[in-house]
Protein backbone atom coordinates (compact mmCIF):
# COMPACT_ATOMS: atom_id res chain seq x y z
CA UNK A 1 0.00 0.00 0.00
CA UNK A 2 2.47 2.49 1.28
CA UNK A 3 5.28 1.53 -1.92
CA UNK A 4 2.33 2.47 -4.66
CA UNK A 5 1.80 6.12 -2.54
CA UNK A 6 5.55 6.62 -2.61
CA UNK A 7 6.23 5.05 -6.15
CA UNK A 8 3.15 7.70 -7.26
CA UNK A 9 5.33 10.12 -5.53
CA UNK A 10 8.68 9.44 -7.07
CA UNK A 11 6.81 9.93 -10.27
CA UNK A 12 5.94 13.17 -9.28
CA UNK A 13 9.58 13.92 -8.38
CA UNK A 14 9.57 13.77 -4.67
CA UNK A 15 12.89 13.46 -3.56
CA UNK A 16 12.24 12.02 -0.11
CA UNK A 17 10.36 8.93 -1.41
CA UNK A 18 12.74 7.99 -3.80
CA UNK A 19 15.10 7.81 -0.71
CA UNK A 20 12.01 6.02 1.20
CA UNK A 21 11.76 3.19 -1.65
CA UNK A 22 16.13 3.11 -1.94
CA UNK A 23 16.12 2.33 1.72
CA UNK A 24 13.56 -0.25 0.89
CA UNK A 25 15.52 -2.43 -1.79
CA UNK A 26 18.93 -1.30 -1.82
CA UNK A 27 19.94 -4.14 1.03
CA UNK A 28 18.99 -7.11 -1.62
CA UNK A 29 20.33 -5.43 -4.58
CA UNK A 30 23.18 -4.25 -3.11
CA UNK A 31 23.99 -8.14 -1.55
CA UNK A 32 22.95 -9.54 -5.24
CA UNK A 33 25.17 -7.55 -6.77
CA UNK A 34 28.48 -7.99 -4.46
CA UNK A 35 27.76 -11.83 -4.92
CA UNK A 36 27.87 -11.52 -8.33
CA UNK A 37 30.96 -9.14 -8.53
CA UNK A 38 32.94 -9.75 -5.02
CA UNK A 39 34.06 -5.92 -5.92
CA UNK A 40 32.77 -3.24 -3.79
CA UNK A 41 33.39 -0.53 -6.31
CA UNK A 42 31.63 -2.43 -9.31
CA UNK A 43 28.41 -3.18 -6.83
CA UNK A 44 28.31 0.15 -5.90
CA UNK A 45 28.61 1.18 -9.83
CA UNK A 46 25.72 -0.97 -10.36
CA UNK A 47 23.59 -0.05 -7.43
CA UNK A 48 23.62 3.51 -8.18
CA UNK A 49 22.72 2.42 -11.99
CA UNK A 50 19.84 0.12 -11.09
CA UNK A 51 18.60 3.02 -8.62
CA UNK A 52 18.91 5.77 -11.23
CA UNK A 53 17.01 3.52 -14.26
CA UNK A 54 14.54 2.68 -12.36
CA UNK A 55 13.27 5.91 -10.68
CA UNK A 56 14.15 7.12 -14.13
CA UNK A 57 11.83 4.33 -15.61
CA UNK A 58 9.37 4.20 -13.08
CA UNK A 59 7.02 5.48 -15.87
CA UNK A 60 7.37 2.11 -17.44
CA UNK A 61 6.24 0.31 -14.24
CA UNK A 62 2.41 -0.64 -14.51
CA UNK A 63 2.41 -2.43 -11.24
CA UNK A 64 1.11 -5.49 -12.42
CA UNK A 65 4.20 -7.08 -10.79
CA UNK A 66 5.86 -6.19 -7.47
CA UNK A 67 8.16 -2.94 -7.58
CA UNK A 68 11.41 -5.28 -6.15
CA UNK A 69 10.51 -7.68 -9.32
CA UNK A 70 10.79 -5.29 -11.36
CA UNK A 71 13.25 -3.35 -9.42
CA UNK A 72 15.58 -6.74 -9.42
CA UNK A 73 14.88 -6.99 -13.13
CA UNK A 74 17.03 -4.32 -13.99
CA UNK A 75 19.91 -5.11 -11.29
CA UNK A 76 20.21 -8.42 -13.35
CA UNK A 77 20.07 -6.67 -16.07
CA UNK A 78 22.59 -3.88 -15.21
CA UNK A 79 24.88 -6.51 -13.31
CA UNK A 80 24.83 -8.32 -16.29
CA UNK A 81 26.29 -5.67 -18.53
CA UNK A 82 28.82 -4.80 -15.80
CA UNK A 83 30.32 -8.77 -15.92
CA UNK A 84 30.08 -8.61 -19.62
CA UNK A 85 31.82 -5.07 -19.99
CA UNK A 86 34.62 -6.15 -17.24
CA UNK A 87 35.21 -10.09 -18.32
CA UNK A 88 38.69 -9.65 -19.17
CA UNK A 89 39.56 -7.33 -15.88
CA UNK A 90 37.95 -9.98 -13.43
CA UNK A 91 41.54 -10.96 -12.07
CA UNK A 92 40.07 -12.95 -8.93
CA UNK A 93 37.86 -15.07 -11.53
CA UNK A 94 39.84 -17.38 -12.78
CA UNK A 95 39.47 -19.52 -16.07
CA UNK A 96 37.65 -22.75 -16.18
CA UNK A 97 40.51 -24.70 -16.88
CA UNK A 98 42.69 -23.92 -14.47
CA UNK A 99 40.66 -26.05 -11.80
CA UNK A 100 42.63 -28.52 -12.07
CA UNK A 101 45.35 -27.13 -11.40
CA UNK A 102 44.06 -25.08 -8.63
CA UNK A 103 42.82 -28.05 -6.90
CA UNK A 104 46.07 -29.73 -7.49
CA UNK A 105 47.71 -27.71 -4.51
CA UNK A 106 45.33 -27.68 -1.89
CA UNK A 107 46.76 -27.63 1.61
CA UNK A 108 43.88 -27.32 4.66
CA UNK A 109 40.80 -28.41 4.25
CA UNK A 110 38.99 -25.07 5.65
CA UNK A 111 41.03 -22.69 3.80
CA UNK A 112 41.07 -24.65 0.35
CA UNK A 113 37.04 -25.37 0.43
CA UNK A 114 36.77 -21.86 0.62
CA UNK A 115 38.94 -20.97 -2.51
CA UNK A 116 37.64 -23.94 -4.35
CA UNK A 117 34.24 -22.90 -3.43
CA UNK A 118 35.23 -19.51 -4.60
CA UNK A 119 36.45 -21.16 -7.62
CA UNK A 120 33.77 -23.28 -8.69
CA UNK A 121 30.81 -21.02 -8.62
CA UNK A 122 33.00 -18.33 -10.44
CA UNK A 123 33.34 -21.15 -12.96
CA UNK A 124 29.82 -20.98 -13.71
CA UNK A 125 28.74 -19.22 -17.00
CA UNK A 126 26.71 -16.04 -15.82
CA UNK A 127 23.41 -16.81 -16.14
CA UNK A 128 23.64 -20.62 -14.00
CA UNK A 129 25.88 -18.53 -11.70
CA UNK A 130 23.26 -16.13 -11.36
CA UNK A 131 20.65 -17.99 -10.40
CA UNK A 132 22.62 -20.01 -8.39
CA UNK A 133 23.66 -16.97 -5.79
CA UNK A 134 19.89 -15.79 -6.65
CA UNK A 135 18.62 -19.12 -4.71
CA UNK A 136 21.28 -20.74 -3.14
CA UNK A 137 22.99 -18.00 -2.15
CA UNK A 138 20.47 -15.28 -1.35
CA UNK A 139 17.22 -17.38 -0.48
CA UNK A 140 15.23 -15.66 -3.69
CA UNK A 141 12.36 -17.90 -4.77
CA UNK A 142 12.16 -19.64 -8.38
CA UNK A 143 9.65 -17.08 -9.28
CA UNK A 144 11.30 -14.25 -8.32
CA UNK A 145 14.32 -15.14 -10.36
CA UNK A 146 12.08 -15.85 -13.00
CA UNK A 147 10.53 -12.31 -12.75
CA UNK A 148 14.00 -10.91 -12.50
CA UNK A 149 15.18 -13.32 -15.63
CA UNK A 150 12.46 -12.28 -17.88
CA UNK A 151 12.17 -16.55 -17.96
CA UNK A 152 9.47 -19.08 -17.49
CA UNK A 153 9.90 -20.57 -13.86
CA UNK A 154 10.21 -23.67 -15.31
CA UNK A 155 13.47 -22.09 -16.79
CA UNK A 156 14.62 -20.95 -13.58
CA UNK A 157 14.40 -24.12 -11.95
CA UNK A 158 16.43 -26.10 -15.23
CA UNK A 159 18.85 -23.80 -14.50
CA UNK A 160 19.66 -24.06 -11.22
CA UNK A 161 19.72 -27.71 -11.34
CA UNK A 162 22.19 -27.56 -14.11
CA UNK A 163 24.31 -24.66 -11.76
CA UNK A 164 24.35 -27.76 -8.95
CA UNK A 165 25.19 -30.16 -11.66
CA UNK A 166 27.82 -28.28 -12.70
CA UNK A 167 29.45 -27.55 -9.33
CA UNK A 168 29.24 -30.91 -8.41
CA UNK A 169 31.09 -32.11 -11.31
CA UNK A 170 33.78 -29.62 -10.68
CA UNK A 171 34.02 -30.39 -7.11
CA UNK A 172 33.86 -34.31 -8.56
CA UNK A 173 37.00 -33.73 -10.47
CA UNK A 174 38.76 -32.38 -7.73
CA UNK A 175 38.15 -35.00 -5.84
CA UNK A 176 39.62 -37.53 -8.34
CA UNK A 177 42.60 -35.80 -8.89
CA UNK A 178 43.39 -35.19 -5.16
CA UNK A 179 42.99 -39.12 -5.10
CA UNK A 180 45.67 -39.76 -7.78
CA UNK A 181 47.99 -37.32 -5.92
CA UNK A 182 47.37 -39.10 -2.53
CA UNK A 183 47.88 -42.35 -4.25
CA UNK B 1 29.54 -36.62 -4.68
CA UNK B 2 26.58 -37.12 -2.85
CA UNK B 3 24.08 -34.97 -2.37
CA UNK B 4 24.42 -33.95 1.13
CA UNK B 5 28.14 -33.05 -0.09
CA UNK B 6 26.50 -30.33 -2.13
CA UNK B 7 24.34 -29.32 0.03
CA UNK B 8 27.13 -28.66 2.61
CA UNK B 9 29.41 -27.27 0.03
CA UNK B 10 25.98 -24.32 -0.51
CA UNK B 11 26.21 -23.85 2.76
CA UNK B 12 29.61 -22.88 3.31
CA UNK B 13 28.94 -20.91 0.04
CA UNK B 14 26.10 -19.43 1.96
CA UNK B 15 28.08 -18.24 4.80
CA UNK B 16 31.71 -17.59 3.11
CA UNK B 17 31.02 -16.76 -0.88
CA UNK B 18 31.63 -13.25 -1.29
CA UNK B 19 30.29 -12.23 2.31
CA UNK B 20 28.91 -8.97 1.47
CA UNK B 21 30.14 -5.42 3.47
CA UNK B 22 27.87 -3.31 4.95
CA UNK B 23 25.89 -1.13 2.13
CA UNK B 24 27.64 2.25 2.23
CA UNK B 25 23.85 4.38 2.11
CA UNK B 26 24.92 7.21 2.58
CA UNK B 27 27.46 7.49 -0.05
CA UNK B 28 25.31 5.68 -2.32
CA UNK B 29 22.45 7.92 -2.05
CA UNK B 30 24.43 10.85 -2.57
CA UNK B 31 25.38 9.34 -5.64
CA UNK B 32 22.27 9.02 -6.61
CA UNK B 33 20.31 11.77 -5.04
CA UNK B 34 22.85 13.98 -7.29
CA UNK B 35 22.40 12.00 -10.38
CA UNK B 36 18.35 12.43 -9.96
CA UNK B 37 17.94 15.76 -9.34
CA UNK B 38 17.47 17.19 -12.59
CA UNK B 39 15.36 14.88 -13.98
CA UNK B 40 13.18 15.69 -10.77
CA UNK B 41 13.24 18.87 -11.20
CA UNK B 42 11.80 18.23 -14.80
CA UNK B 43 9.17 15.85 -13.10
CA UNK B 44 7.88 18.81 -11.05
CA UNK B 45 6.85 20.97 -14.21
CA UNK B 46 3.42 20.50 -14.12
CA UNK B 47 1.13 20.36 -17.55
CA UNK B 48 -0.38 23.60 -18.35
CA UNK B 49 -3.76 22.66 -17.33
CA UNK B 50 -5.86 26.50 -16.80
CA UNK B 51 -6.68 24.96 -13.39
CA UNK B 52 -3.04 24.55 -12.85
CA UNK B 53 -1.71 27.38 -14.30
CA UNK B 54 -3.77 29.34 -11.83
CA UNK B 55 -2.84 28.02 -9.24
CA UNK B 56 0.52 28.04 -10.36
CA UNK B 57 0.48 32.16 -10.88
CA UNK B 58 -1.38 32.71 -7.52
CA UNK B 59 1.69 31.07 -5.74
CA UNK B 60 4.30 32.53 -7.41
CA UNK B 61 2.33 35.88 -6.63
CA UNK B 62 1.49 34.74 -3.36
CA UNK B 63 5.37 34.40 -2.85
CA UNK B 64 5.94 37.93 -4.83
CA UNK B 65 4.01 39.81 -2.49
CA UNK B 66 4.74 38.40 0.77
CA UNK B 67 8.59 38.87 -0.12
CA UNK B 68 7.91 42.40 -1.05
CA UNK B 69 5.66 43.02 2.14
CA UNK B 70 8.31 41.30 4.51
CA UNK B 71 11.13 43.35 2.64
CA UNK B 72 8.83 46.74 3.66
CA UNK B 73 8.28 45.30 7.04
CA UNK B 74 11.68 44.52 7.34
CA UNK B 75 12.94 47.87 6.02
CA UNK B 76 10.93 49.87 8.84
CA UNK B 77 11.67 47.12 11.50
CA UNK B 78 15.59 47.46 11.38
CA UNK B 79 15.92 51.19 10.19
CA UNK B 80 12.84 52.34 12.94
CA UNK B 81 11.50 54.25 9.80
CA UNK B 82 7.62 53.45 9.30
CA UNK B 83 7.42 55.78 6.20
CA UNK B 84 10.32 53.67 4.39
CA UNK B 85 8.90 53.03 1.18
CA UNK B 86 9.98 50.60 -1.54
CA UNK B 87 11.67 53.15 -3.79
CA UNK B 88 13.80 53.48 -0.79
CA UNK B 89 14.79 50.01 -0.94
CA UNK B 90 15.49 50.72 -4.66
CA UNK B 91 17.63 53.49 -3.68
CA UNK B 92 20.32 50.94 -2.42
CA UNK B 93 19.42 50.83 1.47
CA UNK B 94 20.21 47.58 3.04
CA UNK B 95 17.72 44.66 3.98
CA UNK B 96 18.56 41.74 5.80
CA UNK B 97 17.92 38.96 3.55
CA UNK B 98 18.06 36.28 5.83
CA UNK B 99 15.45 38.36 8.35
CA UNK B 100 13.15 38.14 5.09
CA UNK B 101 13.66 34.95 4.65
CA UNK B 102 13.29 33.91 7.64
CA UNK B 103 9.75 36.00 8.06
CA UNK B 104 8.71 34.20 5.03
CA UNK B 105 9.13 30.90 6.19
CA UNK B 106 7.44 31.40 9.65
CA UNK B 107 4.28 32.81 7.72
CA UNK B 108 4.41 29.94 5.22
CA UNK B 109 4.41 27.88 7.79
CA UNK B 110 1.89 28.85 9.78
CA UNK B 111 -0.32 28.76 6.70
CA UNK B 112 0.72 25.08 6.30
CA UNK B 113 -0.49 24.58 10.09
CA UNK B 114 -3.91 25.55 9.36
CA UNK B 115 -3.77 23.24 6.57
CA UNK B 116 -2.28 20.38 7.89
CA UNK B 117 -4.71 20.81 11.16
CA UNK B 118 -7.72 21.81 9.18
CA UNK B 119 -6.95 17.87 7.30
CA UNK B 120 -6.54 16.49 10.61
CA UNK B 121 -9.62 17.29 12.23
CA UNK B 122 -11.63 17.05 8.90
CA UNK B 123 -12.78 13.85 7.58
CA UNK B 124 -13.62 13.19 3.89
CA UNK B 125 -16.75 15.24 2.56
CA UNK B 126 -16.95 14.78 -0.56
CA UNK B 127 -15.35 16.06 -3.81
CA UNK B 128 -15.86 19.66 -2.97
CA UNK B 129 -13.64 19.67 0.11
CA UNK B 130 -11.03 17.21 -1.50
CA UNK B 131 -10.82 19.72 -4.25
CA UNK B 132 -10.24 22.54 -1.88
CA UNK B 133 -7.49 20.79 0.11
CA UNK B 134 -5.83 19.79 -3.15
CA UNK B 135 -5.63 23.50 -4.39
CA UNK B 136 -4.66 24.37 -0.82
CA UNK B 137 -2.28 21.80 -0.57
CA UNK B 138 -0.76 22.90 -4.30
CA UNK B 139 -0.62 26.49 -3.44
CA UNK B 140 1.39 25.77 -0.34
CA UNK B 141 3.90 23.26 -2.33
CA UNK B 142 5.03 25.42 -4.55
CA UNK B 143 6.21 28.26 -1.93
CA UNK B 144 7.84 25.26 -0.30
CA UNK B 145 9.75 24.49 -2.56
CA UNK B 146 10.63 27.92 -3.58
CA UNK B 147 11.65 27.89 0.00
CA UNK B 148 14.05 24.64 -0.33
CA UNK B 149 15.88 26.92 -2.33
CA UNK B 150 16.64 29.37 -0.17
CA UNK B 151 19.23 30.69 2.46
CA UNK B 152 16.32 28.97 5.11
CA UNK B 153 16.57 25.77 4.05
CA UNK B 154 20.11 25.31 5.19
CA UNK B 155 19.32 24.88 8.35
CA UNK B 156 19.26 21.26 8.93
CA UNK B 157 16.03 21.38 11.24
CA UNK B 158 14.35 23.97 8.68
CA UNK B 159 15.47 21.72 5.42
CA UNK B 160 14.44 18.44 7.17
CA UNK B 161 10.79 20.14 7.61
CA UNK B 162 10.79 21.60 4.40
CA UNK B 163 11.52 18.20 3.16
CA UNK B 164 8.72 16.23 5.25
CA UNK B 165 6.14 19.23 4.18
CA UNK B 166 7.10 18.62 0.88
CA UNK B 167 6.35 15.07 0.73
CA UNK B 168 2.81 15.31 2.67
CA UNK B 169 1.88 18.61 0.57
CA UNK B 170 2.73 16.84 -2.73
CA UNK B 171 0.15 13.84 -1.26
CA UNK B 172 -2.46 16.48 -0.35
CA UNK B 173 -2.17 18.04 -3.63
CA UNK B 174 -2.82 14.89 -5.43
CA UNK B 175 -5.87 13.80 -3.14
CA UNK B 176 -9.95 13.59 -4.43
CA UNK B 177 -12.85 12.17 -4.04
CA UNK B 178 -11.82 8.81 -5.22
CA UNK B 179 -10.61 6.51 -2.17
CA UNK B 180 -10.34 9.83 -0.40
CA UNK B 181 -10.92 8.14 2.72
CA UNK B 182 -8.23 5.65 2.18
CA UNK B 183 -5.69 8.19 1.14
CA UNK B 184 -6.22 10.04 3.78
CA UNK B 185 -5.95 7.41 6.34
CA UNK B 186 -2.66 6.91 4.39
CA UNK B 187 -1.68 10.69 4.55
CA UNK B 188 -2.04 11.00 8.63
CA UNK B 189 -0.63 7.77 9.10
CA UNK B 190 2.75 9.82 7.53
CA UNK B 191 1.67 12.78 9.66
CA UNK B 192 1.75 11.05 12.62
CA UNK B 193 4.72 8.56 12.08
CA UNK B 194 7.20 12.02 11.13
CA UNK B 195 5.57 13.78 13.74
CA UNK B 196 5.33 16.96 11.17
CA UNK B 197 2.93 18.83 12.87
CA UNK B 198 4.38 19.08 16.27
CA UNK B 199 7.81 19.53 14.05
CA UNK B 200 6.45 22.19 12.43
CA UNK B 201 4.81 24.15 15.07
CA UNK B 202 8.57 23.75 17.56
CA UNK B 203 10.39 25.18 14.17
CA UNK B 204 7.89 27.67 13.63
CA UNK B 205 7.94 28.63 18.01
CA UNK B 206 11.51 29.25 17.38
CA UNK B 207 11.67 31.36 14.70
CA UNK B 208 9.35 33.52 15.66
CA UNK B 209 10.50 34.00 19.04
CA UNK B 210 13.98 34.63 17.17
CA UNK B 211 12.61 37.83 15.28
CA UNK B 212 10.03 38.13 17.24
CA UNK B 213 7.18 38.22 15.07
Amino acid sequence: MEERRLIQDVKRGVASAERALFETHVDRVWRLAFRMTGDEALTEDIVQDTFIRAFGNLADFRGDAAFSSWLHAIAVSVTLNVLRKTRRLRDHELPREDMTTLSAVRAGPDHDLRRDLDRAVASLDENHRLVFVMHDLEGFTHEEIADSMGTPVGTAKARLSRARAKLRDWFDRGEMLQLELDS
Amino acid sequence: MKNQDLDEIIDTARQEHRIPPAVPKDKLWARIDAAREPHRAASRVVRPTFGRAVSWCAAVAAVLVLGVALGRWSEQFENGTPESSPIAVAQGRVVNGSAVYDRMAVTMLDRADALLTDFRTQSCQGDAQSTRLATWAGSLLSETRLLMNTPVAKDPEMGRLLTDLELVLAQLSGLTGIRCDEDSAWIRDGLERRDTLDHLRTVASARRDRFAL
